[in-house]
């Protein structure tokens, strides 16, 4: 039997997969289905945000504003595509917009790494920095100390390595969903990342030297 | 790097990237090199300190709701045209159209220069052509002390039995420099350029063939009446650039036509001058005593009225004119 869309009790509704929900709410627009979406991408999509934007209140608009273009963009999703990269590039949008109009522009560096050596021969190279010292250059600052120099420091990385790490590393989104979100191959998501952890650590080995001092 | 995980795949690894069977793999992989374990967990360490931040950022209570509140007030906001713009477009055959117009006319935008190129080309190619001939005809001219002319009772064989005369010395062997490439290849040029002792023997024999034979795309140099009235090969001793090699005229059997050489579409003709010099002109008058280059002064496709009357006539055309 065809059960009607209206009558899913919300115990339906949880079975059924981001996709189908969205596939769902395509056709008729059903506002449980939409409240399923929210409540269900809640915790994960603000978490993401308020790191984003460094501003918990500008998160939470910014989180509405993103669901708002997930409704008023319901035609545009296409079937078979996941919905998790398709939510996270709204929001990156609705974020990147939501600063510039704070007046808070997200840096884009043009110190990218294009290319270079093999992609095997780089991770070799940034393992060997990464575990080279027995416990690392952060070891002397206390653990508070220490994450307010994670804080500062993932800011003053170029915007796209902060973009892939944050995606990588916080939200545990896998490289071909950050390719999906980001528009470029998975294999550039490992550069910027592999990139990003370099970066971080140079800066930590920079911290350790001016305390050497 | 240990031969249990490579470093790429360490490094996917620690970041969860790693999943199903390949995650398992690599999981019994450690449980069998602790060396390579201790590794992965300092890195995983090492990471950890150079990325965690200690936030948590829980959100705000009953911002689902909310959200699903604010967005049932917005839901009747005009959507702009931005919001219609899709991230990836479906296959329309209206973008086809206009990628295939857009194609069309870049084709059309390059296919005049790009025939401009080929007949520069072209042009070369009929100017290499007639430099080669010319180096021939210097060579034979070096060995024989005079131009390719036939012995006085065969004056009438055809004008482009020169090319089988400098064969003959051994010093033209390349048949596909009588064919101008301006004119698409030339179906009747020698495949192989024979003897002019077998050339007179197939002219007996063999007409059609031999019709083939001396039908190619130069005029040459017919000569000139001397004063008593022999005619006689071109002399160079009376000037230093007399034509001896050009484009064939516009002709229609033995008849020489008005206008240029067909050989460039009626715009003009090279000519291969006796200093062996190539040059291009753009009417039949190739100096101020000489109006025609495919007619004598008396107008006719015969050999020259005096020494500065040069005729090229077409290679089928015999020498003692017609």
């Amino acid at each position: 039997m065809v059960k009607a869309i209206g009558s899913d009790s919300a115990e339906d509704l949880r079975q059924l997969s981001d996709e189908e929900l969205m596939a769902r709410y395509r056709e008729d627009g059903h506002a449980d289905i939409f409240s399923e979406l929210v409540h269900r991408y809640e915790r994960e999509l603000y978490r993401y945000l308020a790191r984003y934007t460094g501003d918990p209140s500008l998160a939470e608009d910014v989180f509405q504003n993103t669901f708002l273009q997930v409704h008023l963009k319901r035609g545009l999703f296409e079937k078979g595509r996941p919905f998790r990269p398709w939510l996270y590039a709204i929001a990156t949008h609705q974020a990147v917009d939501s600063l510039r109009k704070a007046g808070r522009h997200p840096t884009v560096s043009l110190d990218q790494r294009v290319g270079g050596g093999s992609q095997e021969s780089e991770a070799g190279n940034l393992i060997d920095l990464l575990v080279g010292e027995e416990d690392g250059p952060l070891s002397q600052l206390e653990e508070s100390e220490r994450q307010q120099w994670v804080r500062d420091s993932v800011a003053r990385l170029p915007e796209t390595l902060r973009q892939t790490l944050l995606l990588a590393y916080h939200q545990d989104l896998k490289y071909r969903e950050i390719a999906e979100i980001q528009k470029i191959p998975v294999g550039t998501v490992k550069s910027r990342l592999h990139a990003a952890l370099e970066k971080l650590q140079q800066m930590a080995r920079a911290v350790r030297q001016d305390g050497d001092e | 790097m240990s031969d249990a995980m490579k470093a790429d795949e360490m490094i996917d690894y620690v970041l969860g990237q790693v999943e199903g069977g390949e995650r398992e793999r690599l999981e019994r992989a450690l449980g069998e090199d602790a060396e390579t374990a201790a590794r992965v967990e300092r890195l995983r360490q090492a990471i950890h300190r150079l990325c965690d931040d200690g936030n948590s950022f829980e959100h705000p209570p009953d911002l689902a709701r909310r959200t699903v509140a604010f967005v049932a007030r917005n839901r009747r906001r005009s959507a702009s045209f931005v919001d219609f713009v899709p991230v990836r477009a479906p296959f329309r055959w209206a973008d086809f159209a206009v990628a295939a117009s857009i194609f069309v006319a870049g084709v059309l935008t390059l296919l005049p220069a790009v025939q401009r190129s080929r007949e520069r080309m072209s042009q070369a190619g009929c100017v290499f052509n007639l430099q080669q001939l010319g180096n021939s005809l210097g060579q034979y001219t070096t060995i024989k002390q005079l131009m390719p002319y036939p012995p006085s009772n065969q004056t009438d064989v055809p004008a482009g039995a020169f090319a089988y005369m400098l064969h003959d010395a051994g010093v033209l062997d390349d048949a596909s420099l009588l064919d101008c490439p301006c004119n698409g290849p030339c179906p009747h040029v020698a495949p192989e350029l024979i003897g002019f002792d077998q050339l007179q023997k197939i002219r007996r024999t063999d007409r059609d063939r031999y019709n083939r034979l001396v039908s190619f795309d130069y005029a040459y140099n017919i000569g000139y009446r001397h004063t008593s009235q022999a005619t006689g090969s071109p002399d160079d001793q009376a000037s230093s650039q007399i034509p001896v090699l050009a484009d064939q005229p516009n002709h229609a059997g033995l008849q020489i036509r008005e206008g240029n050489s067909i050989n460039h579409g009626g715009r003009g003709q090279n000519v291969l001058l006796s200093d062996s010099s190539v040059r291009w002109f753009r009417t039949r008058q190739v100096s101020p005593i000489d109006p025609d280059l495919y007619l004598n002064n008396n107008r006719l496709p015969r050999p020259g009225i005096d020494a500065h009357d040069s005729v090229l006539v077409p290679s089928h055309m015999p020498f003692r004119g017609w």
